[in-house]
């Protein structure tokens, strides 16, 4: 299971919280590895068979992303860029290590979801809201001679019941 | 035995296509006699599905070796209870649960109803027993579980078995999985309702207040099984949380997100007659997305810890659901005019209204969730590279989305129906929000800075103060009335429409979760090798080891490690952490020691011994806050279980008339 920090203010640390309905937030294990290396840890996926990534292994003890752990961190304080981490990795494990970043696409279309899902809102609340009785329209004005003959039909009508 | 068994399933699969066969032709042919010998197939299924599975069970008791099943998921020295949960610890024995919990929801369907809704039972009988069909075709075909061990063409037994994963050997999780399955299979049931509706054109909401109940108990089953699954991970995976976003979890939350958008979504229906059909669209989506949540778990498609389910299962429920959400759309779509809105609403500021944004938001949660879920391997597919989602990324997306939505748990019910004024507003919310105000001025003034964590505490206290609110002024009112204590009067306020207040209940649970979720903003941890006499400090907590000891067992080797607990100086005892490495499966397992108390869990975890295999790695965690998320659940369970209760005053909606070619048919069907 995964991290699930929250990058936030200057303050510090990460934060999160909530979820979804059910409640469900992430959590994660505890941070034995920096940031720094949590980040590269992400681009990198575990070969020890869980298929996630090497930051987010959660099996104890991991022959595989505890030891490249430690080698990602050895080779940040030796002044490796990520980038150049990275490819260290994919040379000796070839390009099936390499986990791409999410691209925008990915967080668009939640959002554009979201998006969808007012514009469905509004157009049921255009199609469903009651329009106003018609005594707070005023008189009605009718110019359509066919339906002058109804209103006169009517008007006599009611005379007739008075 | 084993013959026995695979005749059975295969019995049962016979009657299954027989039971939708007659019941759809004997309503199209008028032929009572076919549609009561479809309802009695029903049963026959219940009977020879029941069959085989105690067969399969008392293989695994009695450990007869000889099934390839029991001696992958049992062995002999496992307790009896474990035994028995081994029934669904593994593919075959799960799908075979899976059919056998469907088979009684359907016999209890159709006796239930025997007498009632003569008109569409038939429908309700052919898609329960098509639904059924499908899963024992799984049974007999992809995955029997009566399959044998054999050698030079004969039957033979092991001398022991695998057994069960530790990891799943823990009383939770020995009916987390059953719980969960409750969920899934039961929303097949208003799902089969909502069908039959559509195909007999009913206009109405029979199938609503048929299904309101099992819609419900179904949801109950579906919210203790994520729970059960939760405290399983904080309890026995030993890293310290409860919610991963592992593709398995996402898919036991698909469907309770969208089946909570469903129990909201239907008051607009019974009320109003309205969004009729946007509820079909919704449990037939919830339906779904229970069979999507079962082919996740059980086909590998996704990158997930759960490896213990990876098969090529997958391309049978692709199929299924292909071909059924297909149908669906299309019942939908030429059912339109029979689904017609009855009312309209007067005001944008209503409870109706409210319903709406709370549905855009579940089903926004459900579908982030599902894209979060899908999207590598809908990445993968289009652009061939693989990318990694993790809890991170589900975060930045869930926690706004989240806010938004403990924000309408307080605001909707507040809202009148058909509308509601601005003095209104003004009265209910007013000493809430100041309160809530307060509250995060507070919080700021003591040194809380974290932004999303300041919003929740306020939203949580609001939506607090709002259901105490209704609690306090509907009971004083019963009170004054009739002469009793408050609490007494609040006790019948609930009585009176259970419908309403165990509602508040739940959103009441809802709330004490999230303030445990809050809790996560602020968590601390710590990691250090010790030996015996070496100290730790993580948070306010000083801990010592005062023994490291390993051992075995029949069963297990093990390391403990007896930490000393100091808060301030003042002693609090003793916590044990463990680590065990199973024999027969091989796999470690982490039997964490946990001080648990409202304002903050101790959270110790043996990781493993060092390299030179002198110290222990002990992880220690604080976490604050979190027992209120177990609070929270059982809060949650408690007020569903109050919505269950019939409400003492039978309440009556004021309802507009059927009109149109809706009433038209309507008295057709007649």
């Amino acid at each position: 299971m995964a991290q699930a920090f929250l990058p936030m203010s200057g303050f510090g640390r990460f934060l999160i919280v909530v979820l979804v309905a059910v409640g469900a937030i992430a959590q994660t294990v505890s941070e034995k590895p920096s940031n720094d290396v949590r980040r590269v840890g992400q681009r990198l996926q575990c070969q020890c068979g869980c298929k996630d990534s090497v930051s987010t292994c959660n099996m104890l003890e991991c022959s595989f992303s505890k030891p490249a752990k430690e080698r990602i961190a050895r080779m940040q304080a030796a002044g490796y860029s990520d980038g150049q981490i990275v490819d260290a990795f994919i040379r000796d494990y070839g390009q099936k290590i390499y986990f791409a970043l999410p691209s925008a696409f990915g967080w668009l279309v939640p959002y554009a979801g979201i998006a969808v899902g007012l514009l469905v809102i509004w157009a049921f609340l255009k199609k469903y809201r009651k329009p106003k009785v018609m005594t707070e329209l005023g008189p009605i004005e009718i110019d359509d001679p066919a339906l002058e003959k109804y209103k006169e039909q009517i008007e006599e009508d009611l005379k007739k019941i008075e | 035995m084993e013959n026995l068994g695979s005749l059975a399933i295969l019995l049962a699969f016979c009657a299954a296509i027989y039971a939708a066969v007659a019941s759809v032709v004997g309503k199209i042919k008028h032929k009572p006699f076919l549609i009561v010998s479809g309802e009695r197939a029903v049963y026959s299924i219940w009977v020879l599905v029941t069959l085989a599975s105690g067969i399969l069970v008392y293989a695994i008791m009695t450990g007869d070796f000889r099934y390839a099943y029991v001696a992958e998921h049992s062995n002999k020295s496992m307790p009896l209870l474990y035994k028995f949960t081994a029934w669904w610890g593994g593919q075959e024995g799960s799908l075979l649960l899976w059919s056998w919990l469907l088979s009684t929801y359907a016999a209890v369907v159709a006796f239930t109803n025997r007498r009632k809704h003569r008109d569409f039972m038939p429908y309700v009988i052919a898609v329960l027993a098509t639904v059924q069909t499908f899963f024992l075709v799984l049974n007999n075909f992809v995955a029997n579980a009566f399959q044998m061990l054999a050698q030079d063409k004969l039957i033979v037994a092991v001398p022991d078995g695998n057994g069960l994963s530790p990891l799943l050997q823990y009383p939770a999780m020995a009916i987390h999985p059953p719980m969960l399955y409750l969920g899934y299979v039961g929303f097949t049931v208003p799902f089969a309702f909502a069908i039959a509706s559509l195909i007999t054109r009913q206009p109405g909401e029979g199938w609503i207040h048929t299904t309101r109940r099992w819609t419900l108990v179904t949801w109950l089953f579906q919210s203790t099984g994520v729970m059960l699954g939760m405290a399983w991970a904080y309890h026995v995976l030993g890293w310290g949380g409860y919610w991963g976003w592992d593709p398995v979890e996402n898919a036991s939350v698909l469907p309770w997100l969208a089946g909570t958008a469903f129990l909201h979504s239907v008051m607009m229906q019974e009320k109003k007659g309205m969004m009729k059909v946007w509820n079909i669209v919704l449990i037939s989506t919830t339906f779904f997305l229970c069979l999507l949540g079962t082919f996740l778990t059980r086909s590998g498609v996704v990158q997930s810890v759960h490896a213990f389910a990876r098969s090529d299962i997958g391309k049978y429920f692709v199929s299924f659901m292909a071909l059924g959400i297909a149908a669906t759309i299309f019942l939908i779509l030429d059912r339109l005019d029979y689904l017609k809105s009855e009312s309209q609403l007067e005001s944008v500021v209503s409870r109706e209204s409210s319903f709406l944004f709370n549905n855009l938001i579940l089903l926004a949660s459900c579908f982030a969730v599902l894209w979060g879920t899908l999207f590598p391997v809908i990445s993968e597919a289009v652009t061939g590279d693989k990318i990694s989602l993790d809890a991170d990324w589900y975060n930045r997306l869930m926690v706004p989305i989240g806010l938004f939505l403990i924000f309408l748990t307080g605001v909707g019910p507040l809202f009148a129906w058909r509308k509601t004024s601005v003095e209104s507003l003004r009265r209910n919310f007013q000493y809430p929000g100041i309160a809530s105000l307060v509250l995060v001025i507070a919080l700021i003034a003591a040194g809380v800075r974290h932004f999303y964590a300041l919003i929740s505490f306020g939203f949580c206290l609001f939506v607090a103060l709002t259901v105490l609110s209704e609690f306090y002024k509907g009971g004083k009112s019963i009170a004054a009335k009739n002469g009793m204590n408050l609490l007494r009067a609040m006790v019948e306020l609930t009585h009176r429409n259970t419908r309403r207040y165990g509602g508040y209940l739940v959103h009441m649970g809802i709330v004490l979760m999230f303030i445990g979720f809050t809790g996560h903003a602020f968590n601390q941890n710590e990691v250090k090798e010790l030996n015996n006499g070496d100290t730790m400090q993580v948070g306010h907590y000083q801990l010592r080891m005062v023994n490291l000891e390993e051992g075995e067992t029949a069963v297990y080797a093990w390391h403990r490690a007896t930490m000393q607990v100091f808060k301030n100086g003042q002693d609090l005892g003793v916590l044990q952490p463990e680590k065990r490495f199973y024999l027969a499966s091989k796999e470690g397992t982490s039997e964490v020691g946990i001080r648990q108390r409202p304002n903050e869990d101790l959270y110790l975890n043996f990781a493993g011994m060092s390299d030179d295999n002198k110290r222990a790695v002990i992880q220690a965690y604080v976490f604050p806050l979190v027992s209120w998320i177990w609070v929270g659940g059982l809060v949650l369970i408690g007020g569903t279980f109050i919505c269950l209760v019939p409400s003492k005053v039978k309440m009556q909606y004021a309802r507009t008339e059927v009109v149109g070619i809706g009433k038209k048919h309507a008295t057709l069907q007649k």
